[in-house]
């Protein structure tokens, strides 16, 4: 199996999992942490991230899917996301996206971004097949 | 445990990991006395890398807290208990990530990457000492980063831990 779901109690599939196994054969593809920053901008122009969280996730979140795109893939194989926020919010946008399925996640509340204003990036790790 | 703590600062212990082509992963370790000159790997801090090679699983476990391993979310405030010392809430941490570690069939000798997310680094040897019990004394010691953020996903948690695992084909231990 490519790809397994842990569940060691044998709860309800929707549960967030504990971890996800991903066989030999697979590949892995890496992302840099991503924010709502439009990744077409040159790295010294000027982007003003917009207050609200809620659409600094809808936007850091589309920036991904671009990405997982470009590599063939698609939020079903996302394994592992570690979330880094300077406030709370936006969870309801992520599950539009991921649309039932749960990667692992862990979720750190920091100080600052890399970028000033952005309060929101993921850092994701994919699951994809060779060939 | 006062004894080996004392005893790690005088003779502490590197430990590496190298996956053969047919997907075993071997142990190497390495003394970092000063007085190891004729080793190469002393100039490499305990645990500074492992090396798992194409050909084993891997295991991502998620960021696991003190926190029961399977709780609501959004997080509800009856589920959110936990001892508030550091080393109660790294056994709990630890017996979480064993529990997914146990579901596969694997033991920590398999961890080759451990993230630490710690809410006060000045913590860190607490946290270890206790990971030591686990990682059999410093017989195994993973890759490891540790990182000090505001705050983890309920407010009393202070240490998260996430690992990756490498699992050789044949399913051997490592």
């Amino acid at each position: 199996m490519p790809i397994q779901v842990v569940n060691t109690r044998n709860v309800s599939p929707t549960a967030f999992p504990p971890g996800i196994r991903v066989s030999a054969d697979m590949g892995l593809l890496f992302l840099s942490g991503i924010t709502a920053r439009p990744l077409e901008l040159d790295p010294g122009a000027d982007f003003e991230f917009p207050e609200d969280i809620g659409v600094q996730t809808r936007m850091m979140l589309d920036n991904i899917q671009a990405v997982l795109d470009q590599a063939g893939a698609t939020w079903r194989d996302v394994i592992k996301i570690t979330r880094f926020y300077t406030e709370p919010g936006g969870g309801d946008v992520v599950r539009e996206y991921l649309q039932g399925w749960n990667p692992c996640t862990t979720t750190l509340g920091v100080d600052r971004l890399p970028l000033p204003g952005a309060k929101i990036m993921y850092d994701v790790i994919a699951a994809v097949s060779e060939g | 445990m006062r004894d080996l703590l004392n005893r790690r600062d005088f003779f502490a212990k590197g430990t590496a990991a190298v996956a053969t082509a047919s997907g075993a992963i071997q142990l190497f370790s390495f003394p970092l006395a000063a007085n190891a000159q004729r080793n190469r790997s002393v100039t490499v801090p305990r645990g500074a890398y492992v090396r798992a090679d194409a050909g084993v699983d891997l295991l991502f476990l998620a960021g696991a807290t003190a926190l029961d391993l399977y709780h609501l979310h959004p997080h509800v405030p009856h589920e959110i208990i936990m001892p508030a010392d550091i080393e109660g809430q790294t056994h709990m941490v630890m017996r979480n990530l064993k529990e997914v570690l146990d579901d596969q069939g694997l033991t920590w000798r398999n961890v080759v990457k451990a993230n630490r997310y710690q809410t006060d680094l000045s913590e860190s040897e607490a946290i270890e000492a206790v990971m030591a019990e686990y990682f059999g004394h410093w017989d195994w010691w993973p890759a490891m980063t540790a990182i000090q953020v505001r705050n983890l996903s309920s407010e009393p948690a202070r240490l998260e831990i996430d690992i990756v695992a490498a699992v050789a084909r044949d399913g051997d231990r490592a």
